[in-house]
């Protein structure tokens, strides 16, 4: 009986407890929006229709909340730029139609909006946007004007969903390298701890998504490889038109002297591309990057 | 000597914990905030010599935490941006820009702009701590400003 008695009361506790917490750390306003990534294959001249859904998971009703086409652009560094639909040249916002543009859901409940998109008959390779559901926020008002200067910030969320509409027609993956530097890095980088960095400029000449990979080598002046680094862009995808860039730390410890370094990088096209710079490694300065292309064989 | 009884109130128990921890099997993409708004309230005559007023100034304590569940480590930017160029005032003219941000630590502050700034990225779940500070001074007229700020979650 004891033993019951114990269980209870551990249970009893450990259910406030539960309970407690998670009223504490329920926010006012919660929703999730799933997908956050729509990658779709195409035919020009073709019509689909997908969906997303809104998960109002706040204890709140979601009212009001905006569903609405916003375009994006990269930064060589991969920072999203914001723009207005229609603002980037290869920007699908146009093709699509948004069932609604407002939501309410209640609390707990989902809901779903529904797009469809119209491929034109001329498109190829890849298109973007983003969807973006935004929350309603209930303005914040400072209390009753009293001749005082007050102030009351209100925070709002919203979701960007990443569309990628890919046209399989007249698919080019065509790239080049673009950039090649080494240095040392800076204090607040990821990668201060390594004697060096290489930056690496990929530019994507072609109409579709590349994510290259491949090798930096760095050579003495006689050609002797003396350090390796392997070099990715996965999850750094570079999109038709731009120029991405990455950061490799060169982790050897050089003797001063004058170097080579080689990037040779495999993007998926029919060629390999590869591009070489000289540095001293006593004051780093590099030379202007030396681009070609090498068979596969 | 455990009973039928006390194993089925086990077995109870045993199903209601269960349920509520149920959610946390399923993978979610998500940011909260902790709080939906920072009210600054009067700032006094030390406030407006000193030409700010901030929330979140020390180190560790902060204004607003926004909670990023990322459970298949999907990578994740958490951008901030105002909704408007101007505080909403009765009288008075502010702009976003008097108001100023940064993740929690010892970097300088940014002023706030319509433009969405990238405040943290990451993969897998995590928090991110904004401290706020408000630019104020005997210039600014005295009135009830209110701004909205807004954070954008995006994954790549």
């Amino acid at each position: 009986m004891r033993l019951m008695n114990n269980l209870k009361k551990a249970a009893g506790a450990a259910i406030a407890a539960i309970m407690f917490a998670a009223l504490n750390a329920a926010p006012l306003t919660a929703f999730s929006v799933l997908p956050m990534k729509i990658e779709l294959n195409a035919a020009p001249g073709a019509s689909y229709t997908t969906s997303i859904v809104i998960d109002n998971t706040g204890s709140d009703e979601l009212q009001m909340g905006r569903v609405y086409i916003q375009d994006w652009d990269k930064q060589p560094s991969g920072k999203d730029v914001y723009r207005e639909s229609g603002e980037v040249d290869r920007s699908c916002g146009g093709w699509i139609t948004l069932s609604q543009s407002q939501f309410n859901v209640p609390a707990g409940e989902k809901a779903e909006a529904r797009f469809s998109f119209s491929v034109p008959q001329d498109a190829s390779g890849l298109y973007w946007t983003f969807i973006m559901v935004e929350g309603m926020p209930t303005p914040q008002k400072p209390s009753a004007e009293d001749g005082r200067f007050k102030a009351a910030i209100t925070t709002n969320m919203r979701y960007g969903v990443r569309v990628f509409i890919n046209v399989k027609s007249g698919i080019a993956a065509r790239g080049e390298l673009s950039s090649l530097t080494v240095s040392r890095p800076d204090a607040q980088s990821e990668f201060k701890d390594s004697p060096l960095i290489a930056n690496i400029g990929f530019f994507n000449t072609g109409n579709t998504l590349l994510t290259p990979h491949g090798v930096l080598e760095v050579r003495t002046l006689a050609g002797k490889t003396i350090h390796t680094e392997a070099v990715s862009y996965e999850k750094k995808y570079v999109i038709p038109g731009r120029e991405r860039i990455v950061t490799v730390p060169i982790e050897a410890r050089l003797a001063p002297d004058e170097y080579v370094a080689l990037v040779i990088m495999d993007y998926g096209g029919e060629k390999l591309v590869a591009g070489q710079t000289s540095f001293t490694s006593k004051n780093i300065s590099t030379t202007a990057l030396t681009g070609y292309e090498i068979d596969r064989k | 000597m455990i009973k039928s009884n006390q194993i089925r109130f086990i077995m109870t128990m045993t199903i209601i914990l269960c349920a509520m921890f149920a959610g946390a099997g399923r993978a979610d993409f998500r940011v909260e905030l902790e709080s939906g708004s920072v009210a600054f309230g009067s700032l006094t005559k030390e406030d407006l010599y000193a030409g700010f007023v901030e929330a979140g100034a020390s180190d560790g304590v902060y204004a607003l935490r926004a909670l990023i569940t990322d459970d298949e480590n999907a990578g994740w930017t958490l951008s901030v941006r105002a909704d408007t160029a101007e505080f909403t005032s009765v009288f008075a003219q502010k702009s976003c820009e008097d108001l100023l941000w940064r993740v929690d630590g010892p970097e300088p502050y940014i002023a706030l702009t319509q433009y969405d700034e990238p405040a943290a990225s990451g993969a897998g779940s995590d928090y991110v701590d904004i401290d706020l500070k408000l630019l104020a001074g005997w210039g600014d007229r005295a009135d009830s400003y209110g701004i909205v700020l807004v954070f954008t979650l995006t994954s790549d």
